[in-house]
């Protein structure tokens, strides 16, 4: 299959899932797209190497990295690919008036970044422990630990309302 | 992630009922966790990462949907119009044949010479029919259109007069005696008018000799 073919796959397939662990650690679309975006065009530069290996994982990574830098510099990245950042005004619209959603969001934004991320990837993205576990470097054992904490404080802050 | 497992894993770190409540809180994230980015926004992201245009499936568009459901009330409605022509009193698409003439006759004013042509056509194609229950009513209307319409149309009367002879033939004779009542009426009705004109001739010209003119002169040679 060409290269191009296989990305392509591989983008349809993912981008959704990398927008959405994004959009929940910010709560930002337009920051998600572009970050999403980002994310794929370094897979692109790099594709015959990142595709020998567990993609799913690689890709989460490299937001979860282009995530935390955007915190700790507190800066805009430079994007590589040219052009406006559009997010679909649909989805906008979804988000604004979701109330549900808006009340998951503003709960995760009491979490700190671990805990976030095992929701977003845990039980968002029905991701297993051992899938979390690779993609934050950490054991299985401790994805355990930290989703109950997630949870834990989810629930306090949620009934708290 | 399985839930079995999910809830499993929580049993072991917490007693049955906040094992319970964790795994439905985590459920609930995961239900509001979904979003999805239109197809449009994926393709022109892909667009821009590749460098070139891609070849997008088809999609059906939003619209599409209550275009066809219009598009099918459309058709579905003229094929019934036009299906409901041939239609008779007491049959379902009768109506809308009805309904079909008054909007003919909105856009087209000299539809309405017609229509007692259209009723005469029923009675006969009832009678034709052994459907004789309805005639009666029909020829009511038939007589109702017949004075809106006038007798101006000859052409248009003559065809209603013949289609009544013709049902004459087909009907029993409650029927009969019914049409013939109601032909002597459209003919009484033809030779006043008839009358009238002539003698709006003879007002007009200063000599009336030219002989050959009766009451019913028009008429003659159409029975």
């Amino acid at each position: 299959m060409a290269a191009d073919q296989e990305f392509k796959e591989s983008y349809l397939k993912y981008s959704d899932k990398i927008f959405r662990f994004l959009f929940w650690h910010s709560k930002d679309p337009y920051l998600a797209e572009d970050l999403t975006s980002e994310v794929f065009l370094r897979a692109w530069k790099d594709w015959a190497r990142v595709k020998t290996g567990p993609l799913q994982a690689w890709l989460y990574r490299v937001a979860r990295n282009l995530l935390i830098d955007q915190i700790r510099k507190k800066k805009d990245l430079p994007i590589e690919s040219a052009g406006e950042i559009s997010v679909d005004p649909n989805l906008l619209e979804q988000l604004e008036k979701d109330e549900e959603k808006q009340k998951v969001g503003t709960a995760l934004k009491a979490l700190p970044e671990n805990l976030k991320s095992v929701v977003v990837l845990r039980f968002m993205e029905n991701l297993s422990a051992k899938e979390v576990a690779q993609i934050m470097g950490i054991s299985e054992v401790n994805v355990r630990v930290l989703q109950h904490r997630a949870l834990l404080k989810l629930k306090e802050v949620l009934n708290g309302r | 992630m399985e839930d079995k497992e999910l809830l499993k894993e929580l049993q072991e770190v917490a007693n049955e009922k906040e094992a319970e409540e964790l795994f439905n809180l985590a459920q609930k994230l995961q239900k509001e966790g979904q979003i999805e980015r239109s197809w449009a926004l994926k393709y022109a992201q892909l667009e821009k990462i590749l460098g070139e245009k891609q070849k997008r499936p088809w999609h059906w568009p939003a619209f599409f949907g209550p275009a066809l459901a219009f598009v099918f009330l459309v058709v579905f409605s003229a094929s019934s119009a036009i299906f409901a022509q041939s239609s008779l009193p007491g049959e379902p698409l009768y109506p809308i044949k009805r309904a079909s003439e008054k909007v003919i006759t909105i856009i087209n004013p000299n539809f309405a010479k017609e229509i007692p042509v259209r009723r005469s056509q029923e009675v006969k194609d009832l009678l034709e029919k052994k459907k004789g229950k309805e005639v009666k009513e029909t020829l009511k209307e038939f007589r109702s259109e017949s004075k809106k319409s006038g007798t101006s149309d000859q052409n248009k009367v003559n065809k209603s007069l013949n289609n009544l002879e013709e049902a004459k033939k087909s009907s029993d004779e409650e029927n009969r005696s019914e049409i013939e009542k109601v032909i002597e009426e459209v003919r009484s009705q033809n030779s006043g008018s008839s009358t009238q004109e002539v003698k709006g001739e003879e007002d007009q010209t200063d000599h009336s000799g030219q002989g050959g003119k009766t009451e019913d002169g028009n008429n003659k040679g159409h029975d």
